[in-house]
């Protein structure tokens, strides 16, 4: 059971990564943006062409600064449809299938997958690869990262306040749309983070988008879309949830088991405050 | 040009014209200033001027277009005219650059409070735009004018109750050391223990000098505080007379709110 959890904490981990800008760009726009699986897609294979002649830290980086950039287009986007949400989030579809595209004229059919480590460590009899270490210290630091920013900064505070309440924000001299924007990129760089850690754990290709920013959106909605640390802590429910189905369940059953646990997460959100809200 | 111009001359009315004859000395001044919302414009080539330390109270009916003047002014509602702070055009301003510049603006129910931060988060989002020094002497300034607001720090605005709300809304808005103060219905929905608490805060906000333009359907609470008044109706100025002038709140009921078809008067007027 022991090796069960470890497994879907570090499962989990991928999927609270790709929670976390969600939930952030969904208190910042009201809306939910589908396309950042595709910006964890160009991330990761970015960090693959430009690490191999450059190296490992040159790869991270171009592929964060991709991410973010494309995160800055996709507040182009939002830009001159703010006031729609529904079109967002079909825009928001349509620049994953863009995205997507462009990943696959670029960069081809082929999956990619960097795995640097060659032996495995044992916890409680259970084969563990280091990279999951990796992943879980990566996450720690991105979580104290985000909260540090948003909770201990003033341009956190205003980033908060900006998602909060917009007038409020302008009226309290803070520039709103400057604050937008950064959370566009802050949410395009996470997402570059959660890329390039799926390149080093299970790889990505081209069609990879879509999935990954399903199981961000399904970890995110099911403690409270509008709060970060809770749309991170879904991510790693629903990966043990799915490592534990897996398990103990034949695999036909197994596949179903996490949806039926986010709808039932869901049923008890309407009945019950305790699985509900969230704070910005 | 204005609107000023094709107005009855009636004697409260020279005065607002003969105010704003010193419009080069005051803090706020508009000039055929209009607000629409797309399309549709509300206000009407309006020109006034506030003096320092003066409360200008600008009443009228629902619908009158108080709160899209005062949004024009603060840059939140679409303008056109001229728009002047300390003798700076501030017209091509959007709004976040106009606060900074030192217009301050309350809008009605408290919509510049951030709800689900706490009141020590509110007063830092303002607070930290001031230079280091001027910082905790505002922060003293503003819990002299409101105490209460330093026993609720740690609350959740959202939780406060609906005075609590509007100090700190009022707060967060002086806290800027603004050159002019902008508040639209300040004592909307508020139990009148609280008009006490607002009337005294006013006074010595105008005593410091702070120019005041007070959008107000309360005329009783108006006659506490304004030492002048003008009234807008359907987007356009049709009137303006010294403060006093409103203790006989029945007397501007009749002459500035008519009553409406059935013989009703307008509810939204607080006499």
């Amino acid at each position: 059971m022991v090796d069960f959890i470890i497994l879907g904490i570090v499962v989990g981990v991928s999927y609270g990564l790709l929670a976390l800008p969600l939930s952030l760009l969904f208190i910042a726009t009201g809306t939910v943006d589908f396309a950042l699986g595709a910006y964890a897609v160009l991330a990761g294979l970015v960090c693959f062409v430009v690490g191999g002649p450059l190296g490992m830290v040159a790869g991270i980086l171009s592929a964060v600064l991709a991410a973010s950039l494309v995160g800055l287009v996709s507040r182009l986007l939002d830009h001159n449809r703010r006031s729609d949400h529904l079109t967002l989030v079909l825009a928001s579809f349509g620049f994953a299938i863009f995205l997507e595209s462009f990943v696959l004229s670029t960069f081809g059919e082929q999956p990619y997958v960097r795995q640097p480590f060659t032996d495995y460590w044992d916890i409680l009899g259970t084969r563990v690869s280091p990279q999951a270490g990796v992943n879980l210290a990566a996450a720690l630091v991105v979580l104290a990262v985000t909260f540090g920013l948003l909770y201990a900064t003033p341009v956190g505070r205003m980033m908060r306040a900006s998602a909060i309440n917009p007038r409020g924000a302008t009226l309290a001299g803070i520039p709103v749309h400057i604050m937008r924007a950064s959370t566009f990129v802050f949410a395009g760089l996470l997402a570059g983070i959660a890329g390039v850690l799926h390149l080093y754990t299970s790889g990505l290709s081209y069609s990879s988008g879509m999935h990954l920013a399903l199981s961000g959106f399904g970890a995110a909605i099911i403690f409270g879309l509008k709060s970060p640390l809770r749309a991170f802590l879904g991510g790693i429910a629903i990966g043990v949830v799915e490592s534990l189905s897996n398990g103990y369940l034949p695999s036909h059953v197994a596949t179903v088991v996490p949806l039926f646990f986010i709808f039932g997460i869901l049923i008890l959100q309407g009945t019950s405050r305790t699985f509900s809200g969230g704070r910005a | 040009m204005n609107q000023v111009i094709a107005l009855p001359s009636s004697a409260p009315f020279r005065q607002a014209v003969a105010v704003q004859n010193f419009a080069p000395a005051a803090p706020l001044t508009c000039t055929d200033l209009s607000a629409r919302y797309g399309p549709i414009q509300v206000c009407f080539d309006i020109s006034l001027a506030t003096m320092p330390g003066e409360i200008v109270a600008v009443l009228g009916p629902n619908g009158a277009g108080k709160s899209s003047l005062l949004g024009a002014l603060a840059g939140t509602v679409s303008g056109q005219g001229s728009v002047k702070l300390s003798g700076e055009d501030l017209e091509s301003l959007p709004a976040h650059l106009r606060a900074r510049r030192g217009l301050a603006f309350v809008p009605e129910i408290r919509g510049n409070i951030f709800p689900v931060l706490s009141v020590e988060e509110n007063l830092q989002l303002v607070l930290h735009a001031l230079p280091h020094g001027d910082r905790a002497r505002m922060r003293d300034r503003v819990f002299e004018l409101f105490p209460i607001l330093k026993t609720r720090l740690s609350t959740d605005a959202g939780m406060l109750s609906g005075g609590e709300q509007q100090m700190l809304a009022i707060a967060m808005a002086v806290a800027r050391k603004p050159k002019a103060l902008l508040l639209d219905e300040p004592t909307q929905g508020l139990a009148p223990a609280v008009f006490d608490i607002l009337e005294t805060t006013f006074k010595s906000l105008s005593q410091s000098g702070l120019p005041i333009l007070l959008a107000e359907q309360n005329i009783r609470f108006a006659a506490r505080v304004a030492h002048r008044y003008l009234v807008l109706a359907g987007g356009r100025l049709v009137g303006a007379g010294e403060g006093h002038e409103l203790h006989n709140a029945d007397r501007i009921v009749e002459r500035y709110f008519p009553k409406d078809l059935d013989g009703s008067e307008d509810p939204s007027v607080v006499p």
